[in-house]
């Protein structure tokens, strides 16, 4: 495994979970479990084996961040610029479907192909595309403050 | 189908294909319908813009890193399993547990050739003889029986000769001394080959002359040479001579000194040097003498009367002559 895949594990669990402690041990235990599989730790893992492993990781400790409370924030072990505010996806995050939120984390922002996703999440592509569509209509919403204003039969 | 026909998308339909239509997934005819409705349709609109701004969120999050610590953290996350693994790698072990290995495999594999190895029956080897410096070890000096062997004879002659030239090293006169002293062994010098002997002489002459070795060796030489005897065999060209080096340590020297002396002379020894018998050098005592075969094993009786004696045979290119041994005993002062 190489150090950009470790930076993206560690990315997709602290924006999935916003709890330092947890994110920090699912991240954590995402990657020994790809490094004993792996043959050579200069390789490329495969991104749907990463994705299959991070998704059973993420069940493992989203059970320990409970939800509708408040949560410690990973302040210290992200860098987030200024000119975005994390406040927007913390409101996302909180109500968000889990499959919604790992693939608009794995699609959107670590830049994993549907392909992938679909092989990872063992789903079709089109589900992928539909969750893709739903979440990030939901999150645009945030984003201009009108999640209410969402259509009652377009977000489930 | 006619363009009246064509049937109208409906709200849901709509909305579910906005993000397909904002990231250009569409057919141009599903693409074209969708453009239509959202020009009517307000909702759509707002969803739209919604979408885009979703994605444009989405992007920015992409600028978030993590931090050296966290990252160093997760880099070096193990478990069992993994491990075991990086530890079976042997590129991933350290550098100086992976030479020192190395090192110990070919230790192992030097040892083991070095053990394998028949030394015995290589004749490189073989020719070398070998003694065993803290063994008591008895053996008989071959004496000169060739007359092939005259090139060394000359050779002994001469380094006699220099002894006398160069005269007494380190106030003692004998070479044997000064070698042990120095730790170096003396060059031998190769003889010219000796071309004309006098037919007149006698075997005897050698055989005494050979036995005193003194060191005033000048009116042997000419003698010597002419020694009849049978055709060298190839194990007679390869002997060489042997000196029996033997050392003690005694108390109360200054009274057993005369006594081992005496005794010594008593038993044929004579002076083998330039120095008498028993020379003092420092708190030792030095002998150097020739001896006769027969009264090898009552010497060592003798000295074994005083106390222990570590003695060893050495190779030396002087040949005694047959029937005589040469010794060299040091006796050190002590406790």
């Amino acid at each position: 495994m190489r150090q950009e895949q470790a930076r993206d594990i560690g990315l997709f669990f602290l924006l999935g979970l916003m709890d330092e402690r947890v994110s920090l041990a699912a991240a954590g235990r995402a990657i020994a479990k790809i490094k004993a599989t792996e043959k050579s730790p200069s390789d490329l893992v495969e991104p749907a084996d990463l994705i299959r492993v991070c998704r059973e990781s993420w069940k493992v400790h989203r059970r320990l961040i409970p939800r509708n409370q408040p949560v410690e924030a990973p302040t210290s072990a992200w860098v987030v610029p200024a000119e975005i505010d994390i406040a927007i996806w913390a409101r996302y995050q909180k109500d968000a479907p889990d499959e919604d939120i790992m693939t608009i984390l794995f699609s959107l922002i670590l830049g994993f192909s549907d392909v992938d996703l679909a092989d990872g999440f063992q789903t079709s592509t089109g589900t992928i595309r539909y969750r893709l569509g739903k979440g990030i209509r939901q999150l645009g919403l945030v984003v201009r403050g009108q999640k209410s204003a969402l259509s009652p039969g377009a977000v489930t | 189908m006619k363009e009246n026909d064509k049937r109208k998308l409906t709200p849901f339909l709509a909305h579910e294909m906005l993000f397909d239509y904002v990231t250009d997934q569409l057919d141009h005819e599903r693409r074209k319908a969708v453009e239509e409705f959202i020009k009517e349709d307000r909702e759509s609109q707002n969803l739209l813009e919604a979408i885009q701004r979703g994605i444009s969120y989405a992007e920015s999050l992409k600028r978030i890193e993590i931090s050296a610590e966290a990252l160093d953290e997760l880099d070096h996350s193990e478990n069992l399993v993994s491990l075991s693994r990086r530890l079976a790698r042997w590129s991933q072990w350290p550098d100086s547990l992976r030479w020192s290995l190395v090192a110990l495999m070919i230790s192992m594999c030097t040892a083991g050739t070095v053990m394998i190895i028949p030394w015995n029956t290589i004749p490189l080897f073989k020719s070398t003889p070998g003694f065993e410096s803290g063994s008591f070890e008895i053996a008989r000096v071959q004496g000169r029986k060739a007359g092939g062997d005259d090139g060394q004879i000359v050779a002994d002659q001469q380094e006699d000769g220099l002894d006398a030239q160069t005269g007494p090293l380190e106030g003692s006169g004998d070479e044997e001394f000064a070698e042990e002293s120095s730790g170096a062994r003396p060059t031998i010098q190769v003889p010219p080959p000796v071309v004309a002997v006098p037919p007149a002489a006698t075997s005897t002459a050698a055989t005494v002359s050979a036995a005193t070795r003194v060191p005033t060796p000048a009116p042997v030489q000419t003698t010597v040479a002419h020694v009849p005897a049978p055709a060298p065999t190839s194990a007679q060209k390869a002997s060489r001579g042997y000196v029996y080096r033997a050392f003690m340590t005694l108390s109360d020297l200054e009274n057993i000194a005369p006594k081992i002396t005496q005794q010594l002379k008593e038993l044929g020894a004579e002076k083998a040097g330039e120095v008498e018998l028993g020379w003092r050098r420092g708190s030792g005592r030095y002998y150097h003498f020739s001896l006769p075969e027969m009264s090898e094993q009552k010497l060592m009786e003798t000295l074994r009367g005083y106390g222990p004696v570590r003695i060893s045979k050495d190779p030396h290119p002087r040949v005694m002559p047959q029937g005589q041994l040469r010794f060299i005993l040091w006796i050190e002062s002590g406790v």
